[in-house]
């Protein structure tokens, strides 16, 4: 038994092409170093990939990963990452999930596990504790997430959880997603490595324990909890959910409307928290270990014309397949949603391709001969249409599926598609929180919503305000967010619990040295966070990403906002890179400095 | 009169929170992990996913675990009203776990485990809806209903 606390200790690898599965332990610096999620795994693909690789081929490798915090009493700790160089964007990804997976996924007795090779039949691995194994998922393959996870927990046992892909994954689309019980590891694309893999699912039981070095601590969380709760955003989160944000984005003018357009969606009312509370919402509900309780239970009403239930939409989908699109009914969007997670596809970045296409019959560049029906903005029916047409890469969702870029540059329109290295934005408009810009263009994976934001800052003016459309302080603001979130993420945790709370990083350090036994401070553990963030630059880097590649479509930097807050207002992309490089210790072509890495360990 | 955990279903968010603390609570041999495998409580769903249930002894008036075990491990405290394992002498037989129509006795390492009603209870604190609570009462009606229906 591994005497480390925090950590399981284990790391199983398994070589598909061969059926090959290898325990080993857990080099206790490298944890130290690079803690766990994104940190960890990146590291490990660092060493051991052939970065160059196609990312649907036999060489890239699938890396499930949680943190030493998951499974324990810190706040919101049911998370786990895959991480893996995406097939969407060519860069370094990370896609995390909450839901129950990640606890069971621990709970075996793995920090991680590494898939490499690819089967040369359709498998699932089964891990019981510490059997493990391959078996044959042929019945299984061709079905939705849903009927596969109820196949197999049938064909294993009923405790046990499921991560798995959908048709979308074994079809390859580029934005495929891996679901576990309606909640989704959707963006960058690695349900489609996990496709190209034949592998359909991972199913995990365990009933192992997460040891701590100073179990008295994880006594606090129980006092802190109450105050998280009684926050102002914690009992909104409570009430409805992130569809909460359509509010504050809408009326702050930042809600991406009509391919961004727009920043706000006149609709707004009718796809919100509120709308949900009155006509699908049949309770809250949490992840694991977590009392923020912002999930939603959803139904759809027997006299509707959409029919299901399940979980959502979340915040991130109602934008990407309703204000986005125009989409303005909460049934229709609920349904999307449904379609999505069973199809397993990324909502936000189907959401982000159906807006490009949809612009583009607009302007005359695609027809609807190409497409084979009508496709108007705010049509939730040819919507849905093309979803189901995406996953199945049938007829122009065979284009579809390869991305937003891919489409809009066969069209010749490159800038119709609103996204960032290959992968659309999150519902955040950048041109009424210019910060949030900055954000997306240095991601390492292009638009994406959880290598931090900036909300709360910008938005909510906590804890203090500040100008949402002012490049004023945005680059240390956007590094001091790309940092935490880099290290809370690490931690197999939740973001959203910590933007909650004031000194959540204080806290978030003396969990995480009580669990690990070794003390770490605030400064310690956002300097973790910027190591991890400079590792991951350091992959893209490798690649030949640099400044070229960390920008924004030109109707975020050139063409101004049309109303309301920020009127007249464009992103000061150059602006603000120029400081961030400069704050970052990086060049003006946004590579780390030698000195930089030297300073954070990397070697 | 028997102290229990009373359970209220409208609150619960299937956070797991209660289960994960009270694992805590049971450390064996001194070492203090979360293990959800070994808590005294867990929580089952229902099929169409409408309702969460924690399942937590129910301290009957009449336990059938007690009845059922073969080597009088399991006893009802005639003060408290609070049944007890008495895991010396227990053999992780599981006649209780089959007796208990409730589902709120388990087995963890071939001995059973219950809730015992800690002085307390870390599951008590870790609910931060207030599903639920500390209370001093027999009527366990609705309670014992709602694990009839939903089952572990």
């Amino acid at each position: 038994m591994s005497t480390m606390t925090g950590w399981m200790g284990t790391v199983l690898r398994v070589n598909l092409s061969n059926g090959t599965i290898e325990k080993q332990p857990l080099d206790s610096e490298l944890a130290h170093a690079y803690v766990g999620g994104r940190g960890l795994a990146t590291k490990f693909l660092l060493d051991e990939l052939d970065l160059q690789c196609d990312p649907l081929s036999p060489e890239n490798m699938l890396v499930f990963i949680n943190g030493p915090l998951t499974l324990t009493g810190a706040f919101g700790s049911g998370r786990y990452m895959v991480v893996t160089k995406s097939p969407l964007t060519g860069t370094i990804c990370s896609s995390n999930s909450g839901g129950y997976f990640a606890a069971s996924f621990k709970s075996a007795g793995y920090d991680a596990i590494i898939l490499s090779g690819k089967s040369e039949k359709p498998v699932y691995l089964w891990i019981n504790d510490d059997k493990v194994e391959l078996r044959d998922a042929t019945a299984v393959w061709g079905k939705n997430t849903r009927e596969t996870t109820d196949l197999l927990l049938k064909q294993t046992r009923k405790d046990a959880r499921v991560a798995c892909i959908g048709p979308a994954g074994e079809n390859l689309v580029r934005y495929a997603a891996i679901m576990n019980e309606d909640r989704a590891a959707a963006r960058s694309g690695v349900g489609a490595v996990m496709g190209s893999k034949n592998l359909k699912a991972l199913v995990v039981r365990g009933t192992k324990g997460v040891r701590v070095a100073d179990p008295e601590e994880f006594l606090r969380p129980l006092i802190i909890s109450k105050h998280i709760k009684n926050a102002d955003l914690g009992i909104a989160l409570e009430e409805f959910g992130t569809p909460l944000f359509v509010d504050i984005m809408n009326a702050n003018n930042a809600m991406p409307t009509k391919n961004f357009q727009m920043g706000f969606f006149e609709d707004g009312d009718q796809i919100n928290g509120a709308e949900m509370i009155d006509k699908t919402l049949v309770r809250s509900k949490a992840c694991f270990g977590c009392s923020l309780n912002c999930g939603r239970n959803t139904r759809l009403p027997e006299d509707s014309k959409y029919k299901g239930r399940g979980d959502g939409p979340e915040y991130e989908t109602i934008y990407a397949l309703g204000s986005n699109i125009l989409v303005n009914d909460i049934y229709a969007l609920t349904k999307m949603n449904y379609i999505c997670n069973e199809l397993g596809i990324d909502t936000m970045e189907t959401g982000s391709v159906i807006a490009a296409i949809m612009e583009l019959l607009e302007m005359g560049k695609l027809s609807e001969k190409d497409i084979g029906y009508s496709l108007k903005w705010g049509d939730a029916d040819a919507t849905i249409h093309m979803i189901e047409d995406i996953a199945y890469c049938r007829g122009f969702g065979k284009i579809a599926a390869l991305g937003g870029k891919h489409v809009a540059e066969t069209c010749g329109e490159p800038e119709v598609f609103m996204g960032s290295k290959g992968q659309g934005l999150a519902g955040y408009h950048p041109r009424a929180m210019v910060g949030q810009g900055l954000l997306y263009a240095t991601s390492p994976e292009g638009g994406n919503h959880t290598t931090g934001n900036t909300v709360n800052q910008e938005i909510n003016g906590i804890p203090e305000p500040m100008d949402p459309l002012s490049a004023k302080g945005k680059a240390e603001l956007v590094i001091r967010r790309q940092n935490e979130t880099a290290f809370v993420e690490c931690c197999g945790l939740c973001v959203f619990p910590y933007m909650l709370m004031d000194g959540s990083m204080a806290i978030l350090a003396d969990l995480y040295s009580a669990a690990v036994g070794k003390k770490y401070t605030e400064d310690d553990i956002r300097e973790i966070g910027e190591r991890v963030f400079n590792l991951e630059r350091i992959f893209n880097h490798r690649l030949g990403f640099s400044r070229k590649d960390d920008t924004l479509p030109k109707r975020l930097t050139q063409v101004p906002h049309n109303e309301g807050i920020g009127e007249g207002n464009v992103v000061p992309l150059e602006e603000m890179l120029n400081e961030y490089y400069r704050l970052r210790g990086w060049t003006q072509e946004g590579v780390p400095s030698k000195e930089k890495l030297k300073e954070l360990n990397i070697t | 009169m028997a102290k229990r955990i009373a359970f209220t279903e409208e609150r619960c968010t299937n956070c797991n929170l209660c289960l994960m603390y009270c694992s805590l609570a049971f450390g064996e041999k001194g070492i203090y992990d979360f293990r959800p495998s070994r808590a005294r409580i867990k929580v089952a769903v229902s099929t169409d996913d409408t309702k969460y249930v924690a399942h937590v002894c129910l301290q009957c008036v009449e336990p059938a675990c007690v009845e059922a075990c073969p080597e009088g491990a399991l006893v009802k405290d005639p003060k408290t009203g609070v049944v007890t394992v008495n895991d010396d002498i227990c053999t992780g037989c599981a006649k209780c776990v089959k007796a208990c129509e409730y589902g709120c006795i388990f087995l963890f390492n071939k001995v059973a485990v219950k809730c015992e009603v800690c002085y307390d209870p870390l599951c008590v604190r870790a609910c931060a809806r207030g599903a639920l609570t500390l209370i001093d009462d027999d009527d366990v009606d609705e309670q014992a209903n709602l694990y009839r229906e939903v089952r572990i």
